[in-house]
């Protein structure tokens, strides 16, 4: 069990490291895994809470009550979630081969520079001085180009695109979650309405009897 | 219900009854405090305690010389009398320091043409080193300068320029004179900028124009014009600054005023109305809300009507705004030291307030509206406040640690104090205390300056460690790989 679960692990950094050949490896030896996609994107989650609550004093100064973790998760996870699906519902259409779970799986694993080059930007900007924030700005920076790189290898291999098509997949992904987040909108709000609809009914039937 | 229950009924009620009153007068005695706050980084209004306390309230009724009538402006000399316009009485009155009776002014004798003058709705007044008295006689379009007796020395009459004609009168309305005895003099319907006579009582120039904010209808109306004709561009709205509404002079000369600001949310900020100029008219207040002052006041600040100001001698700006009865209180460097006051009819709340004047730790409030005078003195903490804010803006960084830690002490939520205090122990170089200090006025530039001489000292004290360690582990390793190399050889 312990074994196989290392296993996993392995593919993690040699797709990190090895990102043109280990996309495609892992993809026909099946070594994604959704569990180890979760604890990545925890790891990313977390990142992201560092970045908020403990850069350096010397940077910013962090009004704490304006920091919580519940919407950022919500945050995170529904960004994400509605990049998987923007992505899997147009590339459907473009003859791509990724399944649900693979695009999960290769998000979160194509994350980890970022998340790794944040937590290093988090702890270096506690000792580097205001001046300095433009070096640590640069290992970010890194992160995000790295990983960038990734997400576009990691699409190339499981839809089988050629580069210009990975690169307009992850534009439509864009322009899809843009609309997944406008029917969200839409939908909570009218949610609101009928709940507030129903609730007006009750209280005035309450007031009457 | 028997008979002796209703009476003991009745007499329960009335002991409550009492009660109730009582609570009630203590309660009213208790509401009395002004409620100051600031505003710190986070954008959160928090309270501190009172600048100034309101102490004094008195109208004209409970003197001999009867109530005001919508006083609009007074003066206060530094001997200590106050002149108030009674604008619409007509008339001048003169209050001591402590808000007592002194005298009226009423008529007024020019021995030039021999005829006594009268005023009508005056609406300015100033006294000068001499103790000459500049009125504003507006209705009548004129400004008489007197002595005390009510003898006039000098009129000014409507200057002989363009602005001036059969639409637009001379109005003049606040005024002062400067150290070179020019006369400043704020007009109504004139926009072109303070209206400036010299000491010959000529008319000079226009000093310190308001410039017109360039707002995005303001472009696009000079877009358009230069597309249309000549008649056309007639018929097209003109854009011209706003009126000054209040103007007041430091003990260094530099003259202050603040116009209307534009009542359209975001176009132009509350604060830059405020100006500081120079004796080229030229606006010297740069930073109007620096750092410590705070986005969020800028963001309060719009709904602000501020109608008058006044600078004391150490330079203290206090601003009234007549929108919600506040009484403003800034540092030379525009840091908002507290706000206070609110609209209402009990003591330091106010109506529409119209003037406001200082003398050396008194405030004197104006109401145009209730017609009376509230006087507020410079409470414990005001003063403390006073004490280092003067010593640290004057450079004696090392003398503002024992000022700013009574502050402090009397009120932990002050965080601009903390960050002075922070400067001032970087001064001295005592970068721990000033990183603490910044800390708690989350003040990150300051936070940073001081973690980096730290940083600096931490590194210095390590480095010469690290060197010793370098230079003693390539010594081991030269003389280990030269035994191995010797071996070798063997």
């Amino acid at each position: 069990m312990l074994a196989k679960w290392k296993e996993k692990w392995k593919y993690v950094s040699y797709v990190v490291f090895h990102p043109v050949e280990g996309f495609d490896e892992m993809r026909y030896k099946k070594g994604g895994s959704v569990g180890v996609a979760i604890v990545l994107y925890l790891a990313f989650l977390f990142s992201v809470i560092c970045q908020q609550k403990y850069m350096g004093k010397q940077f910013t100064f962090v009004n704490d009550a304006e920091v919580s973790i519940q919407t950022t998760f919500l945050a995170t996870l529904g960004l994400m979630l509605a990049a998987v699906f923007a992505n899997w519902g147009f590339c459907v259409l473009m003859d791509g081969k990724a399944r649900i779970k693979d695009l999960w799986v290769i998000f979160n694993y194509s994350l980890v520079p970022y998340t790794a080059f944040s937590y290093i930007t988090v702890l270096l900007s506690n000792f580097a001085t205001n001046e300095e924030g433009a070096l640590t700005n640069v290992l970010l920076w890194v992160g995000i180009l790295w990983t960038a790189f990734l997400l576009l290898r990691s699409l190339m291999a499981y839809h089988e695109f050629s580069f210009s098509g990975a690169i307009g997949s992850v534009f439509l992904t864009v322009i899809g979650v843009v609309i997944i987040l406008f029917l969200l909108i839409l939908l909570v709000s009218l949610f609101q309405k009928i709940f507030s609809t129903i609730s007006v009914i009750f209280y005035e039937i309450s007031f009457r009897f | 219900m028997s008979k002796k229950m209703l009476v003991k009924w009745l007499r329960l009620t009335a002991v409550c009854l009492v009660l109730t009153m009582c609570l009630s007068v203590a309660v009213s005695a208790g509401v009395l405090e002004e409620l100051t706050y600031t505003y710190n980084s986070y954008a959160d209004a928090v309270p501190v305690p009172d600048l100034f306390r309101a102490v004094k309230f008195v109208g004209g009724e409970s003197m001999e010389c009867g109530s005001f009538s919508k006083p609009a402006e007074m003066y206060m000399h530094t001997d200590g009398n106050l002149y108030i316009c009674d604008t619409d009485n007509n008339r001048i009155v003169v209050l001591d320091r402590d808000l007592n009776f002194v005298r009226i002014l009423e008529e007024f004798y020019y021995p030039e043409t021999d005829e006594t003058i009268y005023l009508y709705e005056p609406s300015g007044i100033y006294v000068d080193d001499q103790e000459r008295l500049y009125i504003s006689n507006t209705q009548d379009c004129s400004i008489l300068r007197c002595d005390q007796e009510g003898v006039i020395d000098r009129m000014y009459f409507t200057p002989e320029i363009s602005q001036f004609n059969d639409e637009v009168y001379f109005e003049p309305t606040r005024l002062l004179v400067d150290q070179q005895d020019n006369l400043y003099v704020l007009c109504r319907n004139i926009y072109q900028g303070i209206v400036m006579f010299n000491a010959d009582g000529e008319f000079e120039t226009f000093y310190g124009a308001e410039s017109v904010f360039a707002s995005a209808e303001v472009r696009m109306q000079q877009l358009w014009k230069n597309i249309l004709s000549d008649e056309a561009k007639e018929g097209t709205a003109q854009y011209v600054p706003t009126e000054m509404k209040c103007i007041d002079i430091d003990s260094e000369g530099y003259i202050y005023t603040i116009a209307q600001a534009h009542s359209t949310l975001g176009t132009k900020n509350q604060m830059d109305s405020i100006r500081k100029l120079n004796a080229k008219g030229a606006d010297i207040l740069v930073k109007k809300m620096p750092k410590l002052s705070f986005t969020a006041f800028q963001g309060a600040a719009v709904h602000l009507n501020m109608t008058d100001v006044v600078v004391d001698e150490d330079g203290y700006i206090t601003i009234i705004d007549a929108a919600k009865g506040k009484l403003l209180h800034f540092d030379r460097e525009m840091n908002l030291l507290g706000m206070s006051g609110c609209i209402g009819y009990d003591l330091g709340q106010y109506q529409v307030p119209s003037a406001i004047e200082q003398n050396g730790d008194r405030v004197y409030v104006l109401d145009q509206s209730t017609n009376m005078i509230t006087m507020l003195e410079l409470t414990e903490f005001g003063q403390a406040v006073h004490t280092a804010v003067s010593a640290y803006q004057e450079g004696y960084y090392d003398q503002t640690v024992g000022p700013w830690n009574e502050v402090i002490s009397l009120s932990a939520n002050y965080e601009f104090a903390y960050t002075c205090l922070g400067n001032a122990y970087l001064n001295s170089g005592e970068y721990q205390k000033a990183l603490e200090c910044y800390e708690l006025g989350r003040d990150s530039e300051g936070y940073n300056e001081a973690y980096k001489q730290i940083r600096k000292d931490a590194i210095r004290n390590v480095l010469i460690y690290v060197v010793v360690a370098v230079v003693a582990v390539a010594v081991v390793a030269i003389v280990l790989v030269k035994i191995v190399k010797n071996r070798k050889r063997r």
